[in-house]
């Protein structure tokens, strides 16, 4: 088995939700700096000074309270991120445990494996540490004393670390010394039934756990069921433009989480976290199931920048919960990119305009036209039975041309057609219809209603 | 210069010699006589064409309809913001599939961007739109190269006093209504110059108008067989 062990060294600041590369900040703990900003160390505020202290090297740093809530929900989602990688990951030590043995043979050796994990993290604006040993432990101690020896090096390399480079208490550390040991070779050089009469259980076994001797419990990370994910913001925003990078930030995890689980989704919950304390939620119905990042985010966009809140915005969440199965897609050379495009289409119209914008004629079982052929979201088309020739264009309601067609100008050229229905929906029609031309210039499609003995205009030939 | 220089943008279409002929991909009109008057031989496949004309119900429908009979495939037909309601019937008796036909009404001002989006789809085939505010010069360009990105065809119906401005559109034309039918100028298309017009004749133009005795009798006879 071999793991990796992933450290975050901006993990506090990135988990306030704000950009850290370009100020001055710094997160204190029960009065003590915890961590702190490139820039504000820098300015010489380091971890362990106190605020007042901080305050006087940097005068304009911005100070943050730690949050363990927002470290664990940080760490659950770079838990979902390094999912894609291995199948068994841990949210351990404050950082990452991935077992990468069997991610090898994948992605190539950890050479290759180490680049990959590092380009994707920086390109999500993570830093991270990483190293790879026989077991957590090994690897985490090798990232504090930032070596990433090859596999073939694990042991010589960790023999060759001094004994404080282990994650003991100092007082462990120093007695060690006391007994002779410098290195951590030196402490396994000695017999191991003094060792283990001697020191500590606890530390007995960490010792054996980064020699890779004993395997400690770990709990592993399961992606949760339901994708809930949220980002909260320090200021509040003002405009819905503010909204795209979070937007791009949880489109991008949900793609991630439902490509992990071979899924697709129709259906997305945006609720977005108003100052005034209330909630804006916009629910998104899809036309096909989608799992891209770019293809959840487009329609969201377009309904979301219709969005006036009334107060500013200090957070946003998306919720997915209806998900469906998808198989891979297959790289056929010739596969038709005509329906994903077309569902993105809709997806995009309906998003901007409204479902009312797009409709499908559809032929009805009527006699009746103005029944027969209608405009409707679903597509319903009935066969059409031996009819004789119908206009392009229906007027609905028709026209009234009075008690002479020759008076309202239309000449009668063919006909007449006899429609007699609508007896079931008390709106029955007993019409003969006439192909007529209109001054001269026009084919029209009139008809004279037999109740009332009116005429109508109905439709436009081309 | 040496030609030989020039030899990879000849081969990749990008420069071409004033006696080259362009290929351009068309669908037929429809029109015999109609097809001799342009240059590709047929409406521009993937370009935006349009059509000025005060005559919004007939002309423009009837150039459209023609084309779609004749060239059919899996892709989709788009009718934005038709005058009238359209007959789905009639759709079925000219061939056309409706389940491949959308139609649309957008607002004027979601207009432009609507036609974009339609046009950059490689799902939709042909378009039709009925202008309802006058486009500008660079929302005309947009969506020549939505045509050329998404290989749609799209009929832009505008009024006729646009005629005046230069347009981008690369195929333009006038339909004027006549007693007999339409008549159709081009007055601007790719790789040749203006043509003489073109008259279509009226849909339905076999129709015989009756007298007035024989409408009376068929209407007589239509009342006898009611009751």
């Amino acid at each position: 088995m071999i793991y990796a062990y992933l450290k975050f060294p901006n993990l506090l600041l990135d988990a306030q939700s704000i950009t850290h590369q370009d100020q001055s900040i710094a997160i204190h703990h029960q009065g003590k700096i915890i961590q702190s900003s490139e820039l504000a160390i820098t300015a010489g505020v380091i971890p362990g000074m106190t605020i007042n202290m901080a305050l006087t090297l940097c005068p304009n740093l911005l100070i943050q309270t730690y949050q363990p809530d927002a470290e664990r929900r940080l760490l659950h989602r770079l838990a979902l991120w390094a999912y894609q990688y291995s199948h068994q990951v841990a949210i351990w030590n404050k950082g990452l445990c991935i077992e990468v043995s069997k991610s090898k043979s994948l992605f190539g050796d950890l050479q290759a494996l180490t680049q990959i994990l590092k380009q994707t993290s920086a390109s999500q604006n993570f830093k991270i540490q990483l190293a790879f040993g026989y077991t957590p432990e090994m690897a985490a101690l090798f990232v504090k004393a930032g070596v990433r020896p090859k596999e073939q090096a694990f042991e010589k390399t960790l023999y060759r670390l001094a004994i404080d480079a282990a994650e003991i208490p100092i007082e462990y550390v120093k007695r060690l010394k006391n007994m002779g040991f410098r290195t951590i070779g030196d402490y396994f050089g000695s017999p191991s039934r003094a060792r283990q009469a001697r020191i500590h259980r606890e530390i007995y076994l960490y010792f054996d756990a980064i020699a890779g001797r004993h395997q400690t419990p770990i709990t592993w990370f399961t992606p949760p069921p339901v994708f809930n994910q949220s980002i909260e913001f320090l200021r509040g925003l003002e405009s819905i433009e503010m909204l795209k990078f979070p937007i791009n930030r949880l489109t991008q995890d949900a793609s991630l989480w439902l490509t992990q689980r071979l899924c697709a989704t129709s259906r997305l919950r945006w609720e977005i976290i108003l100052e005034n304390r209330q909630e804006a939620s916009l629910d998104i119905t899809l036309n096909n199931p989608i799992n891209t990042a770019s293809a959840l985010a487009d329609p969201t966009w377009l309904h979301i920048e219709q969005l006036q809140p009334q107060s500013p915005m200090t957070g946003i969440r998306l919720i997915i919960q209806q998900i469906h199965q998808t198989s891979p897609q297959k790289s056929d050379l010739f596969i038709k990119t005509q329906d994903t495009d077309r569902a993105q289409l809709l997806d995009r119209l309906t998003a901007r305009l409204g479902p009312e914008c797009l409709k499908a004629p559809c032929r009805l079982q009527d006699p009746r036209p103005e029944y027969a052929n209608q405009l409707h979201d679903e597509r319903n088309v009935y066969p059409l039975p031996n009819i004789p020739a119908r206009p392009i264009w229906l007027l609905n309601p028709p026209e009234s041309l009075g008690q002479s067609p020759e008076k309202a100008g239309h000449t009668l050229l063919q006909g007449p057609e006899r429609i007699e229905s609508g007896w079931w929906d008390f709106k029955p029609a007993c019409r003969r219809y006439w192909i007529g031309l209109f001054q001269k210039k026009r084919v029209s499609w009139i008809y004279q209603d037999q109740y009332s003995k009116n005429w109508w205009l109905a439709g436009w030939f081309t | 210069m040496s030609i030989n220089i020039l030899r990879p943008l000849f081969d990749a279409g990008k420069l071409w010699q004033g006696n080259t002929k362009t290929t351009v991909e068309v669908t037929d009109t429809g029109f015999p006589e109609l097809n001799g008057k342009l240059s590709g031989r047929g409406w521009p496949a993937h370009m935006l064409i349009e059509i000025l004309t005060s005559d919004i119900f007939s002309a423009p429908m009837r150039c459209a309809f023609s084309t779609w009979k004749t060239q059919q495939d899996a892709r989709w037909i788009a009718l934005v913001n038709p005058p009238l309601a359209l007959c789905t019937e009639r759709l079925m008796q000219e061939g056309i599939n409706p389940k491949q036909v959308d139609v649309l009404n957008i607002p004027t001002n979601q207009f432009a961007w609507s036609l974009e989006q339609l046009a950059n789809a490689v799902s939709t085939r042909s378009i039709i739109a009925w202008e309802s505010k006058t486009l500008t010069s660079t929302q005309l360009r947009r969506l020549q190269l939505a045509c050329q990105r998404g290989q749609t065809q799209l009929f832009l119906v505008r009024n006729p006093r646009n005629q005046r401005q230069a347009s981008p559109a690369p195929v333009r034309i006038a339909i004027d209504s006549l007693p007999t039918g339409f008549e159709i100028r081009i007055f601007k298309q790719p790789g040749t110059n203006a043509k003489s017009p073109v008259v279509i004749p009226m849909e339905l133009h076999w129709l015989k108008t009756p007298s007035p005795v024989q409408r009376k009798t068929s209407t007589l006879r239509a009342q006898s067989s009611l009751h």
